[in-house]
């Protein structure tokens, strides 16, 4: 009896032992932590904490050289954490209502409700009364500060994107094989996209191609925005008589549905559009002649196509006009903007450093830096060349390099033959772009509803484009989206716009 | 002798082996397409889109992700969370499910309520990411580790399991000299290993899967565990990155179709393993006490 008392005495120590190693382990580590973040940072460098997305699986290396580059060039230390773009805003809402915030972050979406809330709660810096002291912050284009502020306060650096990167995408192989010129305006894209669909352009002896390549990007059906605008319709709202209308009530969407509607009944685009979750798959198989996207994906498209068929031809084209003339669709200008919380940073001073740490990165040898890396390393140029250095070692260092820009202004146009053509293509593309006028107003409905509010315009337009809906289905459906808060919608934006246009 | 099977008999086990075949197909082939795709090349999996069987067959993508540290040293994590975090789970769970089978506990009502409180209502994200930063587990595989130590419906089902062990069995214990621990580790414990491995595996899969939590509560690239390097292989081949409706994505060329498969079986195959192990406890059925209870 006394052997079995001892025994189960003995089987308690063990519990209680084992469980304080597990306490004293959890402190150990957290210990660590704390040493690992106290240590480093020279005399003078600004510690600089940052949250950023990283798009691709595995992130910059802590002693990546561009890192080290950017740090001695800035006078920081930075302590980056990367955070994957797919999970970003979640993580970010979590943080911000913990209100542990690190000095800097970028908002993906700026406009997503705790950022606003967060905002208007006097969470963040106003950045907008500093910008003009700096000599490079202060170039920043006040209709893409416009685009990103909220309630007409500058609260963030937004991150500079080419204003208007979309056009086609089109096989100059299957046009020279078939004698056809490229298509300028919408009449023309249609014959060419038959001509695709019809006429063999792969030369194989079978008819298994479809013209234009469609899948549903996210919630939206490929291109369709697109040649919405070409066929003289809004980019998302339209402003008449003082009112904004948002585009799926105009005229032009219902000639776009029509338009789309044809291309499916004479099967020039393909038929399980609805289905596919990447439209870019089609091209990507040689099935397809017409790919409607960002043209920074030409490179891409074409390299993948090279893989079933070696001497595919890839051309970017940037206007086709319709019946407003020539005619593309603008974006915000911005993917994102870094916000600078008075939570974490509490003196005007530290704002005043951090700011030129922005400025600084904006600078043009920064600028490139971020974006082709280190001249020797990452690339050469030889004879006015460009050449990437293919080591994967080299390029891994540069991982996510970009996230860490403001300005592109400064960059070199280098790289393949299609990057700079895009290149000079967005810069034509910006002098007749469509710009969204509901952009820099705010809707407390959408927010909350928008994507539900959406899903309900996107399935009538699948309907409707393969003909399993009629045009009375369709105003029914808007009638829906009216009822379900949609009116709503309009009207705070409206309400929101007839505010800005009297300051 | 044995009895002819009539005609209609053998008619119904004809159908339903092709039934059951159909069924089992359903199952494996998308385990064997995706192992095929991670051997094959891009040409061939463009063109061909369904493959059984490569033609040309391939290690590129296994050499590609193998090609860095990254993808080791995620699984590690993985391995790591799953086998320490299965044994805390079981150890926390058993513990507590114990005392609430006993009936001379005190309070056992009222503590039942709470648990299937729990499995009704639940704070939320962001209170529990505050809990967990209040906590210091920010940034520590802990906080993957506690948050779910006890999950209240496998609590429940143990609970029911360790009740219908017969009372006597721990009344005799107890005139042979156990106290309460020792009729637990020594009596009750070693009856329920059939639970306690079906559990196991219960358990040790949703570590596997750890990816939400460890996106929130950890700052570290180097802390991910596999999925979370999963995910951003499968978004990033998907192409849907961004918010589509609002912002222009930026464009990332996204990885070949055989990684991401090649990516989806290293990450799957290991606790794949598991499963033949424990298969023999399953086979007596997970809720079989839960019934006479």
């Amino acid at each position: 009896m006394k052997k079995q008392h001892r025994k189960s005495l003995i089987s308690t120590g063990a519990l209680i032992a084992s469980l304080s190693l597990i306490i004293t382990a959890c402190a150990g580590n957290n210990s660590n932590e704390a040493q690992g973040t106290g240590a480093g940072g020279e005399q003078g460098a600004l510690p600089l904490t940052m949250m950023l997305p990283t798009y691709s699986a595995e992130q910059m290396n802590a002693n990546s050289s561009i890192l080290a580059l950017l740090e001695e060039k800035t006078n920081t230390d930075l302590t980056v954490s990367w955070v994957p773009s797919s999970s970003y805003t979640d993580k970010l809402s979590a943080t911000v209502a913990s209100g542990e915030l690190p000095k800097t972050f970028v908002a993906l979406e700026p406009k997503a409700s705790f950022i606003i809330n967060a905002a208007r709660s006097g969470m963040f810096w106003e950045l907008g009364p500093y910008l003009k002291s700096y000599p490079n912050l202060s170039k920043m284009s006040d209709v893409v500060l416009s685009n990103s502020s909220i309630d007409n306060k500058i609260y963030g650096l937004y991150r500079e994107r080419d204003i208007a990167r979309f056009g086609l995408m089109i096989r100059q192989d299957w046009l020279n094989n078939l004698g056809l010129e490229a298509p300028k305006n919408v009449d023309e894209l249609y014959e060419v996209l038959k001509a695709f669909a019809t006429e063999d352009p792969d030369q194989n002896g079978r008819q298994d191609t479809v013209g234009l390549a469609v899948g549903m990007q996210g919630n939206n059906i490929a291109g369709f925005k697109d040649i919405l605008v070409y066929l003289g319709g809004p980019n998302e709202w339209e402003l008449k008589d003082g009112q904004l209308i948002p585009a799926h009530m105009t005229s032009a969407y219902m000639d776009t549905l029509k338009f789309y509607k044809k291309l499916y009944d004479e099967k020039l685009i393909n038929q399980d559009f609805a289905l596919v979750q990447d439209g870019r798959s089609v091209m990507y198989k040689g099935k397809a002649g017409v790919w409607i996207d960002n043209m920074l994906d030409g490179k891409n498209i074409e390299e993948n196509i090279r893989k079933v068929t070696p001497d595919a031809k890839i051309d970017l084209i940037n206007r086709i006009s319709g019946p407003n003339g020539d005619a593309t669709r603008a974006g915000t200008g911005y993917l994102g903007m870094y916000m600078i919380p008075k939570t974490s940073v509490k003196t005007e001073d530290e704002l005043k450093r951090i700011l030129a740490y922005f400025d600084k990165v904006s600078e043009k040898d920064m600028q490139n830096l971020l974006k082709y890396g280190v001249e020797g390393k990452q690339y050469t140029v030889e004879n006015g060349e460009y050449k990437q250095n293919p080591d994967p070692k080299l390029r891994a260092e540069m991982t996510d390099s970009n996230q860490f820009m403001i300005l592109q202004d400064q960059v070199e146009n280098f790289g393949t033959e299609l990057e700079k053509l895009s290149t000079e293509l967005f810069k034509d593309n910006a002098t007749f772009a469509i710009q969204n006028p509901a952009s820099p107003y705010i809707s407390n409905t959408a927010i909350e509803l928008g994507n539900e509010l959406n899903k309900i315009i996107q399935d009538a337009t699948v309907k409707f484009i393969m003909g399993t809906a009629s045009e009375a289905d369709w105003n029914q459906a808007v009638e829906k989206w009216l009822q379900g808060g949609g009116s709503n919608i309009i009207e705070e934006i409206n309400a929101d716009y007839a505010k800005s246009a009297k300051k | 002798m044995p009895i002819k099977p009539s005609v209609g008999s053998r008619v119904f086990d004809v159908l339903n082996i092709m039934l059951l075949t159909v069924f089992a197909m359903l199952t494996v082939l998308p385990f064997v397409y995706v192992i095929a795709g991670s051997f094959a090349t891009q040409k061939e999996l463009l063109l061909r889109g369904f493959i059984l069987f490569p033609t040309e067959f391939t290690l590129d993508a296994y050499k590609y992700i193998f090609s860095t540290p990254t993808l080791v040293k995620s699984l590690l994590v993985t391995i790591y969370i799953t086998v320490f975090g299965t044994l805390i789970n079981i150890f926390l769970t058993c513990l507590m499910a114990y005392p609430l089978a006993r009936r001379d506990m005190d309070f056992r009502k009222p503590i039942l309520m709470l648990i299937v409180f729990t499995m009704l209502f639940s704070g939320g994200m962001i209170p529990t990411f505050l809990v967990v930063k209040q906590l210091g587990m920010i940034n520590t595989y802990w906080s993957l580790l506690i948050p779910g130590a006890i999950s209240a419906f496998n609590l429940i089902i143990i609970r029911n399991f360790f009740q219908q062990l017969p009372e006597s069995l721990e009344e005799s214990a107890k005139i042979d000299g156990c106290n309460d621990l020792s009729v637990f580790f020594r009596i009750v414990l070693p009856l329920s290993m059939p639970a306690i491995a079906t559990f196991s595996l219960f358990y040790a899969v949703g570590h596997w899967n750890t990816y939400f939590s460890a996106v929130l509560y950890i700052n570290d690239n180097t802390k991910w565990p596999i999925q979370v390097l999963l995910r951003q292989f499968v978004i990033l081949a998907s192409g849907g990155i961004g918010d589509s409706t609002a912002m222009e994505s930026d464009y990332v060329s996204p990885p070949e179709q055989s990684i991401k498969m090649a990516v989806i079986v290293v990450s799957t195959l290991p606790i794949l393993l598991v499963y033949p192990f424990l298969q023999k406890h399953f086979a007596k059925g997970v809720l079989l006490g839960s019934v006479k209870g």
